[in-house]
C-alpha cells in the first residue's frame, strides 16, 4: 500500500537530517509510530550512527551489534543500551558480557589509524561476530555536520579483518549532502580488500588501503570535472565569445 | 500551508536521483498537492516527438494539457485535443522566434541535445519557459536546463522587466545511473536553483529575442560556474573534512586531535 511505502524516506534520509525527515512524514499525516522506529532504526544501523554513551565515550550502530527489543551493545566497552533517536544518546546502559573483551593489540591499532587521519566527529566499533571465529567487524565513522551552512558529509570504513587468513576486507563509503538553493548528493565507494600479516600491521594496512581510496576519489572527482562535466557543456562557444544576439537572428533568417 | 512546505523539505533532502519515484510516493498520500507541486518541482525532462515534424521537443507542465503535450513546431498537441490551450497569434510568433534562436545557442554551447521554449499570455503581457536538454553518449550523465520567466510592462513605454528562475538539474556519475552503486563507482547527482532580474528595451519582436537569449546565456554562465564550484570544490573539501591523508600528527590544528582523544578514552 502507498501509505506505507513512503516510510522507506526516513531510511534513506541523508547524514544527519532523519529527524527533519520524520517530522516532514508526521506533518503530512504520517504517524504510525512503530513504522517510525523500525525505520528510524534501519536508519541508523544502515549509517552506523553514533551514540552518546557517556560524556567520553561514544558507540556506533550496526546490524551487527543488535539485540532484542531495539537494544544494542558495543563489545569493546562491554555494555548493552537501548537509544533515544531524539538526542542520540544511550539509555539503559547495563554491563554486557556475553562477548569477550576485545584484545588491546587490536584497539590500539585502530585507535593509531583515527588519531592519525579521521577529522570531525569520529566513532569506532570493534565486533567479533562469532566467538569461536577470530574475525571482527570494524566499523569507522566520522561526520561532519554543518546544516547552518545547509550541508552535511560522512566518511565511514566498514570492514572485516580475519586474524587467521590475514586479510583485512571491506569498502570506503564516502556520502555528501549539500542542500543551499538546491539539492545535491555525492555517493562514492571504494573497496578495501589487502593482506594484513600480524595485528602489529593493522594501523598501516588500514591506512595505506583508506588514503588510496581517497586518492582515487579526487582523482575520479576532477576527471568528472575536466571530461563529463565539459562533454554536457562548453564554457564558451568554439569562438571563444559570447554569443551576438544579433546575428543569430541573422542566422535564423538564412535558415527560414 | 505546512503540508506543501514539508513535501518541499522533503523532495530537497532525500536523493535527487529519486525524484520523481518519490514525488509519487507524496502524491500518493497527499493528492491535493499535486497542482502545487507538480507545478513548483523540477523534474528531469522527457522528450517527445512531434508525430507530424518528426522532430524532437521536450514535455513538461509548460506545454501539457491533460495528457497532451503540445508540439512548439506545430502547436498542436499530441495526442490530440479539440480545444487544446494555445496562446495568440502574438506570442505564438514569438515563440516559434525564440525556438529557433535557442536551436542556434544550443548548437553552439552544447553541441547536440535538445531544446525548447513554451510561451504563454499572462495579463498584460506574456511568460514563458527556455528548456534544454542534453546527456553524455555513455547517458551515464545529462544537464537538464528549466528557465522560467516573465516578461512585465514597466510605466516606461518599451521598458520591460524580466524576472527569471532558472534550475539546472546536473547528474554526473562513473557508473549506471539507475544502478545500485558498484564498487569503485562516484555519483554526483542534484540541481541548483537561482534568480535574477533585468529591466531592458523591446521595441520590436527581434530585440525581444535578444534580451531573452542574453538573460538565459548570463544565467546559464552564472550557474556554470556555481555548480561547478558545489559539485567539485564544495564535496571535495567537506569530505577533506572527515579525514585526512596527511597524518593529522603533521597538521598544526590540534583540536581535532584532541578532541579524537577525548572520544576514545575508556
Amino acid at each position: 500500500m502507498d501509505g506505507e511505502s513512503i516510510y522507506r524516506f526516513i531510511r534513506e534520509s541523508p547524514p544527519g537530517e532523519v529527524n527533519q525527515v520524520v517530522q516532514d512524514l508526521r506533518e503530512l499525516g504520517l504517524t504510525d509510530e512503530e513504522r517510525i522506529q523500525k525505520e528510524l532504526q534501519l536508519h541508523h544501523e544502515d549509517s552506523n550512527s553514533p551514540v552518546t554513551l557517556s560524556k567520553d565515550e561514544r558507540v556506533v550502530l550496526s546490524a551487527q551489534s543488535k539485540l532484542d527489543n531495539g537494544r544494542y551493545y558495543d563489545q569493546r566497552l562491554q555494555k548493552s543500551f537501548a537509544v533515544n533517536y531524539e538526542t542520540m544518546e544511550a539509555i539503559d546502559v547495563e554491563d554486557y558480557k556475553e562477548k569477550p573483551t576485545i584484545s588491546e593489540d587490536i584497539v590500539k591499532q585502530i585507535q593509531k589509524v583515527t588519531l592519525d587521519h579521521y577529522l570531525s566527529d569520529v566513532s569506532i566499533a570493534i565486533i567479533q561476530n562469532d566467538v569461536n571465529v577470530q574475525e571482527y567487524s570494524i566499523i569507522l565513522v566520522s561526520l561532519k555536520y554543518n546544516p547552518q551552512n545547509y550541508y552535511n558529509g560522512r566518511w565511514r570504513c566498514v570492514c572485516k579483518y580475519d586474524t587467521e587468513i590475514k586479510k583485512l576486507v571491506g569498502t570506503s563509503f564516502i556520502r555528501v549532502h549539500y542542500y543551499e538553493d538546491g539539492n545535491v548528493w555525492l555517493d562514492a565507494e571504494r573497496p578495501i580488500d589487502v593482506s594484513v600479516n600480524d595485528v602489529g600491521k593493522l594501523s598501516d594496512a588500514l591506512t595505506e588501503v583508506e588514503n588510496a581510496n581517497q586518492r582515487s576519489f579526487n582523482v575520479e572527482l576532477s576527471s568528472l570535472n575536466d571530461k563529463k562535466f565539459k562533454e554536457l557543456r562548453r564554457q564558451l562557444p568554439i569562438t571563444r565569445q559570447k554569443i551576438n544576439w544579433e546575428n543569430v537572428l541573422g542566422i535564423r533568417m538564412r535558415n527560414a | 500551508m505546512l503540508s506543501e512546505d514539508a513535501a518541499l523539505d522533503l523532495l530537497r533532502r532525500l536523493n535527487p536521483k529519486d525524484i520523481s519515484k518519490n514525488l509519487d510516493a507524496i502524491l500518493a498520500v497527499a493528492p491535493d498537492l499535486a497542482d502545487v507541486l507538480l507545478s513548483s518541482v523540477d523534474q528531469p525532462l522527457q522528450i517527445g516527438t512531434c508525430s507530424e515534424s518528426g522532430n524532437q521537443y521536450l514535455l513538461c507542465d509548460f506545454n501539457r494539457d491533460g495528457d497532451s503535450y503540445r508540439s512548439p513546431w506545430t502547436n498542436k498537441y499530441d495526442p490530440p485535443l479539440e480545444d487544446g490551450l494555445v496562446s495568440s497569434d502574438r506570442v505564438r510568433k514569438l515563440e516559434l522566434a525564440l525556438n529557433e534562436a535557442m536551436r542556434v545557442y544550443l548548437d553552439l554551447y552544447y553541441e547536440g541535445g535538445v531544446s525548447s521554449v513554451y510561451l504563454w499570455d499572462q495579463d498584460d503581457s506574456y511568460a514563458g519557459a527556455v528548456l534544454i536538454k542534453k546527456a553524455s553518449s555513455s547517458g551515464t550523465c545529462g544537464w537538464d536546463s528549466i528557465h522560467v520567466f516573465e516578461c512585465l510592462p514597466t510605466s516606461e513605454t518599451d521598458v520591460f522587466d524580466y524576472r527569471l528562475t532558472s534550475t539546472i538539474i546536473l547528474y554526473l556519475g562513473s557508473s549506471d545511473r539507475s544502478s545500485s552503486l558498484v564498487s569503485g563507482a562516484l555519483n554526483l547527482s542534484g540541481h541548483l536553483t537561482r534568480q535574477t532580474s533585468q529591466r531592458m528595451p523591446a521595441s520590436e519582436q527581434d530585440s525581444e529575442v535578444g534580451n531573452i537569449g542574453r538573460l538565459v546565456e548570463e544565467m546559464e554562465t552564472r550557474m556554470r560556474n556555481f555548480l561547478q564550484e558545489v559539485y567539485f570544490d564544495k564535496t571535495r573539501d567537506i569530505i577533506n573534512q572527515t579525514r585526512s591523508i596527511q597524518p593529522i600528527s603533521e597538521n598544526p590544528d590540534k583540536t581535532a586531535l584532541r578532541s579524537v582523544l577525548n572520544n576514545l578514552s575508556n
